[in-house]
């Protein structure tokens, strides 16, 4: 079968569904990258990888771009990381889309077992940290600007969400 | 076409088996039975806001304009998704809870597999469910 995607840039599959996203814009792309750029040395020291928008299987019939995921030795050949070896996840929401991930990722991921759900505010760079918790995410942390998010797993590292937005 | 739009995403859901047609089928033949003035519907589109237009499996309506290509959300007094166990997430999550913004009254919930009919009420803007029976019970 060969599906069109058109100009769409993301497409996921939930249970059978395709959803196709066009391309995030800059301002979500400038705060996933500031994101990555505070995770990444401290990612380094605990043997792990930081790395934005790869394809992720959770299980055969859902397979996901996360925003960034933080992950265990992957093999770097594979397109697909298998959600075995996520170990933090993380969606930058934009307002006019937070459902998806609010409501639908926070069910799928957590089904997969992924311990650590990460959720930026696009617009004011809010962190909310979820931590699986009886197989449902409960809010584990918050910090907004003029706070910080103090990480110690998977990862140690303070996010202060001010160093997250952008200049604009 | 299938598609849905989902604030700003494009939803293309897959064709349905035989056996979840078969359960639409059933489904809409036991809702038809009592109420001439209602209509019962199978595959249109629901317009829930500017931002989300969906194909529920079925839908029951009050007096509309049967030419008019979309549905609105007000005039639905009920939406029905056929579910499978593997496939629910996106029916019992996100769709739960566009139904329950757009307002629409009551929503049900049909198992494929074991034919149970989840019927939830909206209560303060979410869904409660009210009972719980058999497909069979019905027919």
């Amino acid at each position: 079968m060969t599906i069109s995607t058109g100009s769409a840039d993301r497409v996921e599959l939930f249970d059978g569904s395709l959803f196709l996203t066009v391309a995030p814009g800059p301002r979500h792309q400038h705060l996933s990258f500031e994101l990555a750029a505070a995770l990444t040395s401290a990612a380094r020291r605990a043997g792990l990888h930081v790395r934005e928008a790869v394809n992720v299987r959770l299980c055969p019939d859902r397979i996901v771009i996360p925003d960034l995921v933080i992950t265990s030795d992957i093999d770097f050949h594979e397109p697909v990381v298998d959600a075995a070896s996520v170990r933090l996840v993380c969606e930058v929401v934009a307002p006019h889309n937070a459902a998806t991930d609010e409501v639908l990722k926070m069910h799928c991921y957590a089904a997969a077992g992924i311990s650590w759900y990460l959720l930026v505010e696009q617009d004011t760079g809010t962190l909310r940290l979820f931590r699986l918790d009886g197989g449902k995410y409960a809010e584990h942390a918050t910090a907004e600007v003029g706070q910080v998010l103090e990480l110690t797993d998977p990862v140690r590292v303070t996010i202060d969400p001010r160093y997250l937005l952008s200049p604009t | 076409m299938n598609d849905e739009y989902w604030d700003g995403t494009v939803i293309t859901k897959p064709v349905p088996t035989p056996r979840h047609q078969m359960l639409v089928g059933a489904v809409a033949a036991a809702l038809k039975a009592g109420r001439a003035d209602l209509h019962v519907l199978t595959g249109v589109t629901v317009e829930l806001t500017p931002h989300r237009v969906v194909v529920p499996d079925l839908v029951v309506t009050g007096p509309i304009d049967l030419d008019r290509p979309v549905v609105r959300a007000g005039d639905v007094r009920l939406v029905v998704e056929v579910v499978t166990p593997a496939t629910a997430a996106v029916d019992t999550t996100l769709k739960m809870q566009g139904y329950a913004d757009a307002g629409i009254p009551w929503y049900l919930l049909v198992e494929q597999d074991s034919h149970a009919l989840h019927g939830h009420c909206l209560v303060g803007g979410a869904y409660v469910e009210r009972s719980v029976m058999q497909l069979q019970s019905l027919l």
